[in-house]
Order: C-alpha cells, then structure tokens, then sequence
C-alpha cells in the first residue's frame, strides 16, 4: 500500500472512532465543562456559586433559555391573540427592561409527564433548559440527577416569604438539599357544584353539607333522582382529586409514608372499605366520564371536583349559580377529618446544563414575587399565591378565591399524594385504576397489584 | 500494488463512511443499550447489577400481559392480508370506479400514525361519530365506551392499524400482481377458468413472495412499530390492557426515573422476541413455497 493510501486509510479510521466517540460522550454526569456550569454539582448543597458573567464576556448579553411548561401562551378562544399579549410575555419584558445584560428566551413545552421526559431527555443529552417548570415532589426528585440544587443560590429571605419548600426539598424535609423553588399554589381540591341543580333536587349544601360518605350517597341519590348526572369525573376516576383524599384521610400523612416504604400495605380493610364505596358510585349510576367539565359548565352535570384551577372557567360557565365545598369525609373516624388535597404542585428548577444557574434562580425568584404572583393571578393563570401572610383582599373580591386561598393553608391540607408516591407508582395507580372504575378489576386485586408494584419499586431502589 | 489490490482497497475504503455511519448510528447503540442491560441506569449514572433486569423482565408478570397484547396484534395480521389481496385483485381487474378506490385506500398511508390516532380517538369518543352513527341507526345507546374498556379498546386499535395498512397493502400486491405474466390469465380464461379459480389456483400461487414480505413486514411492525398508535389512541389503557412491549420500553424509559437499564433490558428481549418471529416466518413460508 502507498503511504499516501495509508495515510487516507487511517483519517478515516480515527474520523470513524472520533464520531463514535463523540455520540459516546452522553455522559451527564460527567464533567461540564464544556456547558461550563461553574462547578455545580448534585451532591448536595455544596454548589459553589460561579460568576453571573460566566460564559458571557463583557457587554454580551446572558442568555437564559426558559422552557415554558404551564404559563398559557395561546388563546382557544382567540388565536388571534399576540404572544406580547400573555402574561409571560409581558413578565419577561419587565424583567428584561430591569435587566438589560439578560436576555430570556422562552420555548414552550408540553405540560406534565411530557415535560419531564423532555427534560430528561435533555439531561441526558446535556443540553437541558435553564430554567423550566416541573412537577413538584418525587417528580423532581426522580429527575435530581439533571437539576442544580439550590441551597446557595437561596437566600433566607427567599426561603423565609415562601411556602411550600417541603415539596422541593429531598425527603420533603424542612431543611436538606434543595431541587426547586415552589411554584403558588393549587389550593385545595373540592367539590365545584351546580346551585340550581341542587335546588332543583332539594339540597342546600351550604345549610346542611355532606358530613360523611353515608350522606353524600343520599346526596347524590336526590340529584339523581332529580334527573340530573350527579357526577363528571374524568377517565381516570378522578383519583388524584378526589379518591386519593378518602385514602389518604383514612390513613393520615404518615400513613401515606408507611404505605410508600412498605411499612403497611394498599391492600388493608380501612384502604379496601374506601375502594368499595368509591366503586359504589359507580354502580349507582352517579358518574359520568364523558367530558365531565364540558357537561358541568353545560349544566347537565351537577358536581364536579376541582380546585382553584377550574373556579374562573366554572364561574364564567355559571356565574352565580356556582358553588363550592369541601369534599365530605368519607368517615367520621379518619385520621385527617374536613380538609382536602392540594399545596404546591409544581416548582421551577434550573437545569445542570444551565451555564448561568445564579441568574436562572434570580429569574425565578422574579417570577415568584409577591408582584408577580398578583399580576399572573390577575391575567387568569390558574395558580393560587404560595407567599406567608398574603391577603387575598389584594388581588381578588371572589368569595370562593379567598376561600381557596385559605384553605390551601389548613393543616387539614394533604399535600398531593400523588406527588409523594414513587412517580412510577403514580403512573400505575391512574392506569389501573380506569379498570376499576370500569369495574373490570376488582378493587382488593387493583389493591393488591398496587402492593405488588410499590414492592417491586423499592426492591429495584 | 496490483490494479486488483488497488481496487479491492478503493471499494473498501469506499464503503468505510457508510459503515462509519452504520456503525454509530445503529451498532453503537444496540451494542450500548445491550451493555446498559445489565446495569441499573438513570442517563446519567449507571453501575452493573448482572442479571436483574432480566430476571425482573420473566418474573414480575407483566412480560405477559405485554406479549399477549402484542399477539392479538400479530393474529390480526391475516385478517388486512386478506383484505388487502381482496381490494388489490378488485383494483387489478379494474373494477367499476377502481381509479378512486385506488386513491381512496392509499389516503391512510401517508398520515401518520399520531394523526390516525387522533383522528379515531376523536371518532370513538363516548360522544363522537361512531356512537352518534350507531345511535342513529338504532344499534346501541350511543353511550359506548370504546377507548376505556377492552375488548373494544382493541378493535379500534385493530381498526385503526388495518386503517392504515391496507393502502400499503394493495399497493405491495398490486406491484406483484403486475408481474405475473397476462398469458397465464388469458390462458385461464379460454381454458374456462372462473374468477375463483383464478384467484386461488394463480394469483394466490404466483403472490407467495409478495405475501411472505407483507407477512413478515407486519409481524415486525406488530412488535416494533405499534408505539406511536398506542400513544395517540389508548396511552397503553385502560389498564395496562393494550399496551404493547414497545409502549412499555417508552414507559420505563421515558417516564419511569431510573429504569433506563430496565427498558434496555425490555429491548433486548423484543429484538429476540422479533427475530425469532421472523425468522419462524421465512421458515415456514420458505416450507410453503417449496
């Protein structure tokens, strides 16, 4: 062979092993150099905080890439609408117009699981956002190894006007390691009711409420016999809404904890007298799966369970005629009695790919201001305030809004169950329980294979 | 060098960028996914764990449930082979209108799979089209629930997939029906051979090949290709009730922290699975043929 043959020959081979080295190098927890995180690392609050300036030389612009996840950025009712015209937009022109070296650029990205398989995607590709919008709890945990912990970008003042820290911090502690930084506040589920429906059926909720399971049937019973569907509820039977509470009450916080490390089963006759109520709804007729908040705005449902995020569609649906209470205990011996669930469902995390972590968090402790907060509620975002001492007097006059607000801040607030599950677990308990709301699955089986997976879970941890 | 050396040597340097290609764009990743198997894998982090994924994969049930619905997939297949040899014959013999049922058939094949999806998961909607129709007709309430039960989850999935396929399918025994010689046909016909007969004694026969690639083709999409119509129609429920191998290995991968080693594991066991069904296929069909 010529030495010009072999010369050839190996450029190609080593531009042959270059490639494969180069799709090889995924490795994201790896060094950063090349994102050039400033040292940031996941074991724990230890993150040493690099310069804002990092990777921008003087008089350039930082460019921060926020992936949008909830703040709406369409109208369905008006397409026309401008992109400048949504809150985001404008809350991104006031924090550019107070910081002229930072430059955000928004990309929106579908909301829940989606966004969290994107994010891990990008994670482990390195080329995540810096900042987006995840769901709070063991959704961002399970997702820790891609995201910039945050103790040292956090003041005790920012942690201090906040609540909501446990559903962001690892273990859900009061203090540790943490992920994210809480995004408002759902409120609380309840029960959103058609008034004159019920008037029509002979009930007054606000007089005489459903204190127990026992009497909320009765209730649902009038209704029905009134010709009205008492119920919508979506395919999954609502279970994070509205079934998780009568589990989760039954068995107190720390009965959801000893259910999740095994300690106590799903499969238990408190948690199996629970289901067969649950089911017993649906063998009485009184639910309907079918576009149940279409049909309650419609008129032609008489109950759904919402929280703050249906309120402004429900009230402009039925104005006046809207009600709203707590959903009833499902028995006068649960652990947890006239709450609900609810909290802060969701936070803002700052990716580890992102090369300006110390801006991204100054961006969100923007978005999260007190004014800020007011100024998305006003615009109609569906998120509730997650600031200590607010007074709803400041942004709303709706009777059912200040009532959310103070109900999202009772101790007889469960925070999302749901959350506190493995994620995995959660995923499997919505699938499977469209079987049983179907009733092709028997409940003690449907709790039984919840044990069965829960075990596996931890077993593969 | 010798000129035979020479050009043997640029042949294969020729190749070389195409291999390089191959290499890290389909060896590198099954070799990785292989490695990742036997290891506990969050994207970022890994460390070995020898055969437990595998041995979780046989022993926690759910292989089973995943095969099954993979199977009654793959039991569909003769139903669109069928259906497809009908309308390609119908086609080929120029029937009344053949022009626009051609066109009719093959629509389907150039939408993708999420858009077929969400085309029937609107019509099968508790108040969509069909229950409407249904209604209208007197045959049922109007109020059946197509998506959220099984079996009827499966046959809008059967619905959709035979949908789909069945352009593509007559486009494939149109092609072969072209390459069988006139003469037979006109022999057939002076020799007094009726429309079945033809059918079953040359078209049939001469289709072997044609049908052998269909079938086979089909089977590994029933294995491989299923996710995006699952996705867009069913998300795998009610349930885990139709929810093929391939949505699993999303599911673990994508939407199940730490479980990327697992999904890897899931992958290996399908491409055994899908080989094995192929290679069961050619086998028989090549017994058929012979």
């Amino acid at each position: 062979m010529h030495s010009n043959q072999r010369k050839t020959l190996a450029l190609l081979l080593a531009a042959s092993l270059a490639l494969l080295a180069a799709c090889g190098s995924n490795d994201a927890s790896g060094s950063n150099s090349s994102a050039g995180t400033g040292g940031a690392n996941a074991s724990g609050g230890t993150t040493s905080a690099p310069s804002a300036s990092t990777g921008a030389s003087a008089g350039e612009k930082t460019k921060l890439v926020f992936w949008n996840t909830s703040y709406p950025t369409i109208d369905e009712n008006d397409k026309t609408k401008k992109k400048e015209d949504f809150y985001i937009y404008k809350a991104i022109a006031r924090y550019e117009a107070a910081n002229p070296n930072v430059e955000i650029v928004i990309q929106d990205i579908p909301d829940g699981t989606n966004a969290m398989t994107k994010f891990q995607t990008a994670g482990i590709a390195n080329n995540g956002p810096d900042v987006t919008n995840l769901w709070s709890g063991n959704y961002t945990m399970d997702l820790k190894s891609f995201i910039q912990p945050l103790n040292d970008y956090l003041k005790p003042s920012d942690i201090d006007a906040m609540t909501g820290w446990n559903a962001v911090t690892e273990n859900f502690a009061d203090t540790g390691t943490i992920y994210g930084v809480p995004d408002g506040s759902d409120g609380t589920i309840g029960i959103l009711y058609n008034k004159k429906l019920f008037a029509a059926a002979g009930l007054d909720p606000e007089q005489n409420p459903p204190a127990t399971y026992d009497d909320f049937v009765a209730m649902l019973q009038k209704l029905k016999d009134s010709g009205v569907t008492p119920i919508g509820s979506e395919q999954d039977g609502d279970f994070v809404y509205f079934l998780d509470y009568w589990l989760a009450q039954t068995v107190g916080t720390s009965g959801i904890n000893d259910i999740v490390n095994g300690k106590t089963n799903f499969n238990n006759p408190k948690l199996l007298q629970v289901m067969q109520g649950y089911v017993q709804l649906y063998k009485k007729g009184f639910v309907t799966n079918d576009q149940p908040q279409t049909q309650f705005y419609n008129r032609k449902v008489a109950l759904i369970f919402g929280g703050y995020g249906y309120l402004n569609d429900a009230r402009a649906a039925l104005g006046d005629d809207l009600g709203m209470m707590k959903i009833p205990n499902f028995s006068s011996d649960a652990l947890v009695k006239n709450g609900g669930i609810g909290g802060t469902g969701a936070d803002f995390v700052v990716s580890k790919s992102s090369r300006h972590p110390e801006e991204a968090v100054k961006f969100i402790l923007f978005l999260v201001s007190k004014d800020e907060q007011i100024a998305r509620f006003k615009d109609g975002y569906g998120k509730l305030l997650n600031l200590k001492n607010v007074d709803p007097g400041e942004f709303t006059n709706d009777p059912y809004v200040v009532k959310q607000q103070e109900w999202a801040g009772e101790p007889a607030t469960i925070f999302w169950p749901d959350n506190i599950y493995p994620s995995e677990l959660s995923d499997y308990i919505s699938s499977m329980n469209e079987l049983v709301v179907k009733q092709q699955l028997d409940v003690r089986d449907f709790l039984a294979k919840l044990d069965q997976k829960r075990d596996e879970i931890n077993k593969q941890r | 060098m010798h000129f035979r050396t020479k050009e043997s040597m640029t042949g294969y340097l020729s190749l070389l960028p195409a291999f390089a290609a191959l290499a890290a764009i389909v060896f590198y990743p099954m070799v990785n996914t292989f490695y990742h198997s036997f290891t506990k894998w969050n994207g970022a982090e890994s460390h070995g764990i020898g055969l437990r994924n595998y041995t979780l994969i046989f022993t926690n049930g759910e292989l089973w449930t995943l095969l099954r619905n993979n199977a009654i997939f793959l039991l569909s297949i003769p139903g669109i082979l069928l259906l497809s040899l009908v309308v390609s014959v119908l086609l080929f013999e120029e029937v009344r209108g053949w022009r626009f049922f051609r066109s009719l058939y093959y629509i389907p094949t150039i939408l993708s799979s999420v858009v077929v999806g969400m085309l029937m998961k609107m019509m099968f909607a508790q108040s969509g089209v069909v229950n409407q129709l249904l209604h209208a007709l007197g045959l049922t309430d109007g109020k059946t629930e197509w998506l959220t039960q099984v079996p009827t989850a499966f046959m809008v999935l059967i619905f959709c997939f035979y949908w789909q396929t069945l352009g593509q399918g007559a486009l494939i025994f149109l092609s072969g029906l072209s390459s069988i010689s006139h003469e037979i046909f006109e022999s057939a016909d002076l020799d007094g051979a009726g429309w079945w007969q033809r059918l079953f004694h040359i078209t049939i026969p001469s289709l072997v090949p044609t049908i052998v690639y269909f079938t086979v083709t089909n089977a590994i999409y029933c294995f491989i290709g299923l996710f995006s119509l699952v996705y867009a129609v069913t998300q795998g429920g009610p349930g885990r009730e139709t929810t093929p191998i391939d949505y699993m290995i999303y599911i673990k991968a994508f939407q199940t922290p730490d479980q990327l080693g697992y999904a890897s594991a899931l992958s290996i066991v399908l491409f055994a699975i899908a080989l094995l069904a192929s290679w069961m296929q050619i086998r028989l069909s090549n017994r058929f043929q012979d």
